[in-house]
């Protein structure tokens, strides 16, 4: 049978409010130790922009290296919030209730930190202005190409952010409005104002649900076009080897949710460790997620080997030069067994087992292991490419990261993780209204002489 | 059945005991009337047509070239879509245990039925496929070693397709082995004996259903892997590697999300007719056609996302070669076959499902689905006839657009008769293999229930592990 504690109002206010208002001092310990990476990085970042962007093992032709692929990932990671969000919300699935917040926040500050990585690759990142719409500088006729996905970037990026900040603080109001009402002195304040008057009446509610719906299916398009503008960056260059595939948009989707979900397991199992929350998080959770896991993993993996078969269809030397340096040449060849384990051939055995599925520590490290093969993924896509090591090419080179490389992809992790967990000490990470509402909604029905977990459904 | 409610809510559940529920779907399945033969008589007409438009096409043209047989191919493929796509319905939702897809689960299951026509189509398909060499194929053919594996591409297709088919009756049989029992304990003479033997002595018992829930999970996952696998083989053996130079290795994953969509308007277009035809309204209600619409909807907006991800990127790059491609497959001489095709899957989808109140309809997915599946045959057309027409399928890049092909009436002929001959096939199995999955519903009417919620009466769903 499912574990299924009945709670009331009460409890559930006082176990998901507990880090916001009775914050632990190990809490604070680990962000000081997340906040030394993250300073490593501001320091690195200040470094690069004193000493210009030859800081970086950055060459010719490898003009994009550990950054883009940083960047290319934490916009895949981004892509969780929306996927588990929007979409189970609009399909009513009960199970989503304890991970749709953390899923936003990941895609909030996944997504800042993404937004990063073009700063860290302009030498003189203050010029970033000029790439924006309001900077374009038609009085000295220096037009940007409007056609190209390097112009669309920003405005994508922009847009799901905004929208996804939106969402955050549109579905946070009627707990901020209990935080109001459990805080005092200039918390209080800060709550209150943010509540913006809730009281939860009926009408206060319908507005609420009926902006949620709209906002979850109005922000589906954006989340399908921030990643595909981002394929299209490689995809539209018919100049580099492996990259002019027409597949690469929704590959790279696909990519990115199969990242994203397995990020937003990882946090929710920390978030569960870290706070004892076994009654909201619990294995059934982990269970439909993992389920979910087992069909985006497979999707992933079918857009995957038609991508990589395609690089063998024509026949042609240059493609064979680059499925050559991808398979058998070190690094590489070491880079893709482990992403082809990592990503698809020992998590997704694994997830078919049900003890597997609800094991909170082996599906904490399947997804992390996840992650790890779709950063090498993303490696494996854009490096390789820019080599351009092939017979009769005269500019091939090879790629090393520096350490400014390094601690700047190090830091993004710092600050990703730094950003929940400061979203955690502010606002409540499991939304405290979806949990009651899950409770109203549970029941079961009798089978025989079996109780079956049910739930009322709304239509 | 409707249960009211204060409110205007109404809630959908069937109320009937499981004995009525076996009465009526059996009492449908053995009953056949003069309407009914006279439908098979026509559909086996046109089928006949069909098949003498083929002879026809065989002593014009013969075999020696792919060339004329574009619009044959169209028609596997179109076949390969909807027919053979439509079991994918059924497959999902028991995945996810969803319970509205318990009345149309066998509908989209009796269609594999179709895999036969698909057989015989493909016999002469294969005679006339160029063979690998010399040319691009999925195949891993080595042009420097002129080396490919053993009997590609024909020996594969014929064999992908082969266990798609057999898998295909496989999960049909298995789905419908209560059923058969159901059926054998209330039929006398010939049907009764075949029903014995297709139950395989099945009594119900604990270990028997285990048996029968694992078979079709993996039968049903298999299911699915063929038939992308058979998505990725026909687009790449009988579309773009006929094209020399193409490389759109988004085809096939479109192509296979186009089966998705056409097998959902598939679906909802046999169970609005089932639904009519045999009295079955109180089973197959708004809340199949809800569902499904509402896949539909998402699968249109993605078949769209899928195609302009491809074009764009041909589009974009605009080397002699692509825009060539470009000219051959969308604004050369199938332009308006490709503007119908855009209309109808997608554009006229869009701005009819996107009102919930003909999304929660009978009639609104069912004529949204007759358009879904018209766009999907003129996409067929347009990709395989087009393929069909390059003459020099070794040639390094396309030398010439080729002209467009205008279907003769042998052709027609043959288009007529094979969507004929699937639905013939169908109309002949769901009187001997019950049309509504009858184990499926009594299941779920053992879980699902309408009670009050305060004051307001809902559905109660119960997942079970």
């Amino acid at each position: 049978m499912q574990q299924r504690p009945t709670l009331t109002e009460i409890e559930i206010n006082r176990d998901l409010l507990r880090p916001t208002l009775d914050t632990p001092m190990w809490f604070y310990g680990l962000m000081a130790f997340l906040s030394i990476f993250a300073a490593a990085a501001i320091g690195a970042f200040a470094w690069a922009i004193n000493h210009g962007t030859g800081v970086y093992g950055l060459n010719r032709p490898v003009m994009w290296g550990f950054l883009l692929v940083n960047f290319v990932f934490w916009v895949g990671i981004s892509h969780a919030g929306v996927m588990l969000s929007a979409i189970l919300r609009l399909a009513n699935a009960e199970w989503r209730r304890p991970a749709t917040r953390a899923a936003e926040v990941l895609t909030v500050f996944a997504l800042g930190t993404a937004a990063m990585h073009p700063l860290f690759h302009l030498g003189r990142p203050w010029r970033l202005y000029w790439s924006m719409p309001p900077g374009y500088d038609f009085g000295r006729g220096i037009w940007p190409d409007i056609r190209s996905p390097f112009v669309w970037d920003p405005t994508a990026i922009s847009t799901y952010l905004t929208s996804t900040a939106l969402f955050v603080g549109l579905l946070l109001i009627p707990d901020l409005a209990v935080l109001r009402d459990h805080s005092s002195g200039m918390r209080q304040r800060m709550y209150s104002a943010m509540s913006l008057g809730w009281r939860g009446n009926t009408r206060q509610w319908k507005l609420q649900i009926i902006a949620g719906f709209l906002l979850s299916a109005l922000i589906l398009p954006v989340f399908v076009s921030v990643h595909s503008i981002v394929s299209w960056d490689f995809a539209v260059q018919i100049a580099v080897e492996g990259w002019n595939a027409t597949i690469f948009a929704p590959y790279f989707v696909i990519g990115a949710v199969h990242s994203g979900v397995a990020g937003v397991i990882s946090i929710l199992a920390l978030l569960r460790w870290m706070f004892k929350w076994e009654n909201y998080i619990r294995d059934d959770h982990f269970d439909a997620l993992a389920r979910l896991m087992i069909v985006v993993a497979v999707a992933w993996f079918y857009f995957f080997i038609i991508e990589f078969m395609m690089g063998f269809y024509p026949n042609e030397e240059p493609e064979l030069s680059l499925r050559n340096l991808q398979l058998t040449q070190w690094p590489f060849n070491a880079a893709f067994i482990v992403f082809a384990l990592t990503s698809f051939f020992i998590p997704v055995p694994l997830w078919l087992f049900r003890k597997v599925r609800r094991n909170v520590a082996l599906m904490f490290w399947t997804c992390v292991l996840v992650n790890i093969g779709m950063w090498l993924e993303r490696f494996l896509i854009i490096i390789p490419s820019l080599m351009r090591k092939q017979v009769l090419t005269f500019n091939w080179g090879s790629y090393n990261p520096s350490p400014i490389e390094l601690i700047l992809v190090g830091g993004s992790f710092a600050m990703v993780f730094l950003g929940v967990l400061t979203f955690v000490k502010f606002f409540p990470i499991i939304p405290l209204a979806d949990a009651k509402e899950g409770e109203i909604m549970a029941t079961e029905i009798r089978v025989g002489k079996v109780m079956v977990p049910a739930a009322y459904r709304e239509e | 059945m409707h249960n009211g409610g204060p409110h205007g809510h109404h809630v959908d559940l069937l109320v009937r005991t499981p004995e009525q529920v076996n009465e009526e779907v059996l009492s449908w399945t053995t009953r056949t009337s003069s309407k009914y033969w006279l439908l098979v008589l026509a559909l086996a007409g046109v089928t006949v047509l069909g098949v003498i438009g083929f002879i026809m096409k065989a002593s014009d043209d013969g075999f020696d070239s792919h060339m004329p047989w574009g619009y044959l191919a169209a028609g596997l493929a179109f076949i390969l879509t909807t027919s053979l796509s439509a079991p994918l319905i059924a497959l999902a939702p028991r995945f996810a245990k969803a319970h509205w897809t318990r009345p149309i689960s066998r509908i989209a299951e009796i269609w594999s039925v179709a895999g036969l026509l698909a057989l015989l189509i493909l016999i002469p398909l294969l005679v006339t496929l160029p063979s690998a060499e010399g040319r691009n194929t999925m195949w891993f053919y080595d042009k420097v070693a002129e080396d490919w594996p053993v009997g590609a591409p024909h020996l594969y297709i014929a064999l992908g397709l082969i266990f798609l088919v057999i898998n295909g009756f496989g999960l049909l049989w298995a789905s419908a082995i209560p059923d058969f029992a159901a059926a054998r304990e209330r039929t006398t003479g010939w049907r009764k004996v075949w029903y014995t033997r297709l139950s395989l002595g099945w009594v119900g018992t604990k270990r028997q259903w285990r048996g029968l829930r694992a078979g079709l999970g993996v039968l049903g996952a298999f299911y699915f892997m063929m038939l992308v696998f058979a998505h990725t083989y026909v687009s790449f053996d009988f579309g773009q590697s006929l094209v020399p130079g193409m490389r759109d290795s988004i085809m096939p994953t479109w192509q296979a999300l186009g089966g998705i969509q056409s097998a959902l308007a598939t679906v909802i277009v046999t169970a609005f007719v089932i639904r009519a035809a045999g009295g079955f309204k109180d089973y197959i209600n708004v809340n199949q056609f809800w569902s499904m619409a509402k896949l539909m909807l998402a699968s249109s907006l993605l078949w769209m996302y899928f195609w302009w991800s491809g074009f764009i990127v041909l589009w974009y790059g605009k080397t002699p070669l692509q825009q060539d491609l470009l000219q051959l497959m969308w604004f050369g001489p199938y332009k308006t076959i490709f503007i119908m095709t855009l209309l109808l899957s997608f554009a006229v989808p869009l701005l009819l499902l996107m009102w919930n109140g003909l999304r929660k309809s009978i009639w609104g997915p069912a004529l949204v689905s007759l358009f879904i599946l018209s766009g999907a045959f003129l996409d067929k057309i347009r990709i395989y006839v087009s393929s069909y027409s390059v003459e020099n399928v070794t040639a390094h890049v396309l030398e010439t657009v080729p002209e467009g092909v205008t279907p003769d009436s042998s052709d027609i002929m043959m288009l007529m008769g094979v969507v004929s001959g699937a639905i013939l096939l169908f109309t002949l199995a769901v009187k001997f293999i019950p049309v509504i999955s009858m184990w499926e519903v009594r299941e779920g009417m053992l879980l699902q229930e309408i009670r009050p919620l305060k004051r307001l009466p809902l559905k109660v769903l119960a997942k079970p592990e």
